[in-house]
């Protein structure tokens, strides 16, 4: 599909699906089982991005010769759920771990939109009362890979069949060194 | 199956490939990674009697003399 007028892809909800899968310390995607691969329950907000910031280098005259950007890929989000277990995992088990993060975005242009990134989620947790449905700010920030990183066939059914998916995506996803994400329609 | 060269390093089934390394793996995870440039397939060079002549990656004859 091109970048092209799609009056069907302006949508203004989410897909209230958030996955975290566990890679521990490696860059490989580890046997699935529902220790390490986890859906985050319902989620209030969120919010999938990529910014650049922007330095331009002027010449002698005053006008931009060259632009450099840096690049923050990061997903947040107000997770609603405040059990232990969500806190535990949360606030301790993430802990030095490249955790991949797929995220429903959603159905657009007739599409199942998923979102792949690895990075790491901030050891973090809130309980606010009252307010304690949104109160527990979730945040992963993608890495720069080094290693381009397959999620097969085999894992993507793995990952399926644990958390009881359903419009999620068959065929082998590759999160490629030069974009640190992927974006997958089914 | 088809035989490939890792031409980036690659994580994949619970390895990490590095450069350099041949490997089989199944067409449509290959169809899935072709355009990224992550591996090559390396391809059988048969003499016109259908005897193997050589392997490579590009479909030249690597065994020419320069």
């Amino acid at each position: 599909m091109a970048v092209g007028y799609k009056n069907n892809a302006i949508v203004p909800k989410g897909g209230n699906i958030l996955i975290n899968v566990n890679m521990s310390t490696a860059l490989t995607i580890p046997a699935i089982t529902s220790s390490n691969t986890i859906q985050l329950g319902s989620i209030t907000s969120s919010d999938v991005n990529q910014t650049a910031n922007k330095e331009v280098f002027r010449n002698e005259t005053g006008k931009v010769e060259v632009s450099s950007f840096e690049y923050d890929n990061v997903t947040t989000a107000v997770l609603m759920q405040t059990d232990k277990d969500l806190i535990d995992y949360l606030g301790d088990t993430v802990k030095g771990n490249n955790i991949l993060e797929i995220k429903y975005l959603g159905y657009r242009a007739t599409k199942h939109v998923w979102h792949f990134r690895i990075g790491n989620v901030t050891p973090q947790y809130s309980v606010q009362s009252p307010g304690g449905t949104a109160s527990m700010n979730y945040e992963h920030t993608g890495i720069d890979l080094a290693t381009a990183v397959t999620i097969t066939a085999t894992d993507l059914a793995s990952i399926a069949s644990v958390l009881s998916l359903s419009n999620f995506p068959t065929t082998a996803v590759t999160i490629s060194v030069s974009k640190d994400f992927e974006v997958v329609e089914v | 199956m088809k035989k490939v060269k890792v031409m980036q390093s690659w994580s994949c089934n619970g390895e990490v490939h590095s450069i350099g390394t041949e490997l089989e793996i199944d067409e449509s995870l290959y169809n899935s990674i072709a355009t990224l440039g992550i591996v090559t397939e390396i391809k059988k060079n048969k003499t016109e009697k259908g005897e193997l002549h050589n392997w490579n990656t590009e479909g030249k004859n690597t065994n020419s003399k320069k």
